[in-house]
């Protein structure tokens, strides 16, 4: 669909939600208001959710302990008698959150999966503890959070309300277009691809955790507008369990999920009540549409975009281009990467001894060697994702110490033996995202050029793994950096892609005016490909020269087919 | 002070129960079992119901050891069902629904007013320190002590053991070895809940004993599975204790004692930040 189509959709679509909004304030019965914003409210701090849990895939199970928090923060403001009102302390008590946000970042830094979901949960419990021992200010006194003029009344509060979840909903929109928005969900998949694609890890995971916890804030503080009087009851860690599941169930990483999310929590609640059965039945309900999402790995939401995609039709494959020769950066001169005296060391085990390697500009180099040899680490010391000994130069610059991400940025790209690329991009946000640079259609299309063919607007999760794996290539190349290390990117290729994968990698640097350094068990393909090889076999180079050469090497024989030599 | 700590033996014991059963669980089936605790406290709330019908404590006890059982092999059977190739994170994830919906249903069945239980370990054994100890804290550490044991030879010694151990690590690639797992799996899952529910049914009458903070005993446990790693028994075992008798402690100080529970979130975060101080990458390679 083309830009311009897209965005008169899309403000379509912001225009007959406002009729709506405005339709429900003005037409439905007063009860019914007060559901409806209960309803957004949620939605708000489904939002928070589908940012943290839902884009950067991080087990948070303290939202509502957040939400606490902004609430706490408008009582106060309230008691305080802060003027502005409501308008003055949304914003403010959604940045009370935010240290908080933060507090729980931090050891998320290490922290992952399960023992991120016990913090967050500790916290939750932690928070309930503190509120149910300390009430809510101004409650001792009788005092409930006043609106200001213009929503004093349950409508306008209501437009109020889907005022601000629109708004949240337009910057995350406006945010996952971004290369920031592409991070957290590259976080999602792989912290070490995150890294490689030159992206901070702390500072993604810690943006998560800030953004979500304003956003759950916000929610906090409408709800504190909405009821006036708050109790802890109303922020217990069971409320944060049950909107951990609802989000997963509705899919909130979109703005229709989270909605469609604080929908199903009141209507289901409000149905039940009608009929007279226990309000309780509603959780389970949650409970076992999360697990059936779960079960799909993917929410309501989620089967909504997909359905409508299919109505709008398949995609058509698309034809690969053909290379185009175009004046491209000058493959440099000199040295790109010089590493000297290197040694990794994994306990008593020395897996890469005293390495040296020189890489020449606008070449490309081969590193073969048995399984076990030591490339890997090699490339994992050299890159920043293992510690080591000695030196480490990228184009005359001393890389030492410096961290993985900030390596990338330098100019020292790297793929990945597994799969690692991201599955929730499409393939041109991927490519954007691994390349750090603007990209047009035609960069995108040229760059691709008879390497693979695929539609940059296809999620990477509808593609095959050799696709993805040439789409990884592609995307450090595109960032041209100094030097590109791909890590077995021929591994599970078929042998025509393969052929393909060489002839561009072949014209790679002078395209994209790198070096490669490229490790691969298919000793066709680096003849085929590279100028000079290094044989590594137990941690040590064996070997190393034109490629003729060292195969006819009969140390390098020995190392490869066990052969011994005959001298 | 030492009354303070003789206090929190019973707490202790009841942590380092909890928290050496999520280890077993970890170890075993590859999922931090958030609804372990919610399990043992469907068992409490099963037997008060068949006690009141007038059943005596014995068989309702047993009755009650039987839904923990039954309820936490149904989670154990929804988990190998649908999700015997899924990593912990998601695992764990769903034994968050798996919680909610336990909860739910609790209030659903039992409504939420909390029961008056009776003690069954309530007689006094001795008084230490001037602290009348009742025979509920050294059964709840004896407990503790059995689960650890059981669970270590059923680790070190059994080749059931040793098939669930695959089967918590390469799930896949024990099932193409030709072993079958899940039924073993369930079982697990049924004896972990039976187990949940004997040491809830310990501590739910000397306790708050509504749904809610029964089931958040999850995080406490989580605090002692986390001081032994969630892979070390002894870890969990002294962890839980420790972490009763800091808050047995802390509840003699006035100033403190409203906000002695707050203790296993910041233990959490200290074993944590210690434990993973070295990991930088979510992955080996």
């Amino acid at each position: 669909m083309p830009p311009a189509d897209r965005a008169v959709r899309w403000g379509l679509a912001v225009l007959a939600l406002a009729f709506l909004a405005y339709g429900m304030a003005t037409a439905l019965p007063a009860y019914w208001v007060f559901l409806a914003m209960s309803a957004v409210i949620s939605g708000v701090l489904l939002q928070s959710l589908g940012v943290i849990a839902g884009q950067a895939g991080m087990v948070s199970l303290c939202q509502a302990a957040f939400a606490a928090i902004g609430a706490w923060s408008t009582a106060q403001l309230n008691l305080w008698g802060v003027p502005g009102g409501l308008y003055v302390w949304l914003p403010l008590a959604g940045l009370a959150a935010v240290p908080f946000g933060l507090l729980i970042g931090l050891p998320a830094l290490r922290l992952r999966g399960v023992h991120l979901a016990i913090v967050t949960l500790g916290f939750a419990a932690t928070v309930d503890i503190v509120l149910a021992a300390a009430s809510f200010p101004g409650v001792d006194l009788g005092l409930s959070v006043g609106r200001p003029a213009g929503l004093s009344s349950e409508r306008q509060y209501f437009l109020f309300c889907v005022g601000v979840f629109a708004l949240v909903a337009v910057a995350l929109a406006v945010v996952r277009r971004t290369r920031f928005g592409a991070t957290w969900r590259a976080l999602r998949e792989s912290e070490r691809a995150t890294a490689a694609a030159g992206t901070s890890v702390p500072g993604a995971k810690l943006s998560a955790f800030a953004v979500s916890s304003f956003i759950a804030g916000l929610s906090g503080a409408l709800l504190a507008g909405q009821l006036g009087m708050l109790l802890a009851r109303n922020f217990d860690p069971g409320q944060s369990l049950t909107a951990y599941a609802v989000a997963v169930m509705a899919g909130a990483h979109h703005a229709e999920g989270a909605l469609i999310g604080g929908a199903l929590g009141v209507l289901v609640a409000e149905l039940l009540r009608r009929f007279g059965i226990p309000q309780q039945w509603a959780n389970v309900v949650f409970a076992v549409g999360a697990i059936q999402a779960f079960t799909q790995g993917a929410g309501i939401s989620d089967a909504l975009r997909a359905a409508l995609r299919r109505r709008g039709g398949r995609r058509l494959p698309v034809a690969p281009v053909p290379l185009v020769d175009k004046a491209v950066p000058q493959a440099a001169t000199g040295t790109a990467l010089l590493i000297t005296g290197l040694s990794v060391r994994y306990g008593q085990v020395a897996a890469v001894q005293d390495v040296g390697l020189e890489v020449l500009a606008g070449s490309v180099h081969g590193l073969v060697g048995p399984n076990g040899a030591g490339k890997s680490s090699l490339v994992d010391a050299i890159t920043g994702f293992t510690a080591c000994t000695g030196a480490v130069e990228l184009a005359g610059h001393d890389l030492n110490g410096r961290p993985a991400h900030l390596r990338a940025r330098a100019g020292l790209r790297r793929t990945f033996q597994q799969d690692r690329v991201p599955t929730g991009l499409t393939a041109g946000e991927y490519l954007r995202f691994a390349a750090r640079r603007p990209l047009t259609a035609r960069d995108l299309a040229e760059a691709l050029g008879d390497l693979v063919a695929v539609d940059p607007g296809r999620t990477i999760a509808d593609l095959d793994v050799g696709t993805r794996r040439l789409l990884e290539v592609a995307g450090a190349l595109l960032a041209r950096p100094a030097l590109a290390v791909l890590d077995e990117p021929a591994a599970g290729l078929g042998h025509a892609e393969t052929e393909r994968l060489g002839r561009w990698l072949r014209a790679a640097p002078e395209r994209f005016g790198c070096a490669v350094l490229l490790i691969e068990h298919d000793l066709d393909l680096v003849r085929a490909v590279c100028s000079r090889v290094s044989v590594m076999d137990f941690g040590r180079v064996i070997a190393e020269g034109p490629p003729a050469e060292v195969f006819a090497d009969p140390r390098v024989l020995r190392a490869y087919l066990g052969e011994e030599v005959t001298a | 002070m030492l009354q303070g700590l003789v206090s929190g033996l019973a707490a202790g014991g009841t942590y380092a129960a909890l928290g050496l059963l999520l280890t077993a669980m970890y170890r075993l089936t590859a999922t931090v079992n958030l609804a372990v605790a919610a399990t043992g406290m469907a068992g409490v709330y099963v037997m008060a119901a068949l006690a009141e019908t007038g059943l005596p404590y014995g068989m309702a006890a047993v009755g009650g050891v039987a839904a923990g059982a039954l309820t936490s092999a149904g989670c154990g059977a929804v988990m190998v069902r649908w999700f015997a190739g899924s990593g912990a994170q998601l695992r764990t994830a769903v034994s968050i629904a798996q919680l909610i919906g336990i909860i739910a249903l609790a209030y659903i069945l039992f409504g939420d007013t909390p029961r008056v239980l009776w003690n069954p370990a309530g007689a006094p054994v001795g008084t230490l320190a001037g602290v009348v100890v009742t025979w509920g804290t050294p059964a709840l550490i004896a407990l503790a002590v059995l689960i650890g044991g059981g669970t270590h030879l059923l680790l070190a010694r059994t080749s059931l053991g040793l098939r669930l151990r695959a089967m918590a690590e390469r799930p896949v690639t024990t099932e193409l070895l030709g072993i079958g797992t899940r039924g073993p799996a369930v079982a697990l899952w049924g004896a972990a809940g039976a187990l949940a529910a004997l040491v809830l049914l310990l501590v739910a009458p000397v306790r708050s004993s509504d749904i809610l903070s029964l089931s958040m005993l999850i995080v406490p446990a989580c605090a002692a599975a986390l001081a032994g790693g969630l892979t070390r028994l002894p870890g969990a075992l002294l962890g839980g204790l420790a972490l009763g008798l800091l808050e047995g402690l802390l509840a003699g100080s006035a100033a403190v004692r409203e906000y002695r529970d707050a203790v296993p979130f910041a233990a959490i975060l200290l074993l944590l930040l210690w434990s993973r101080r070295g990991e930088v990458w979510d992955a080996a390679r």
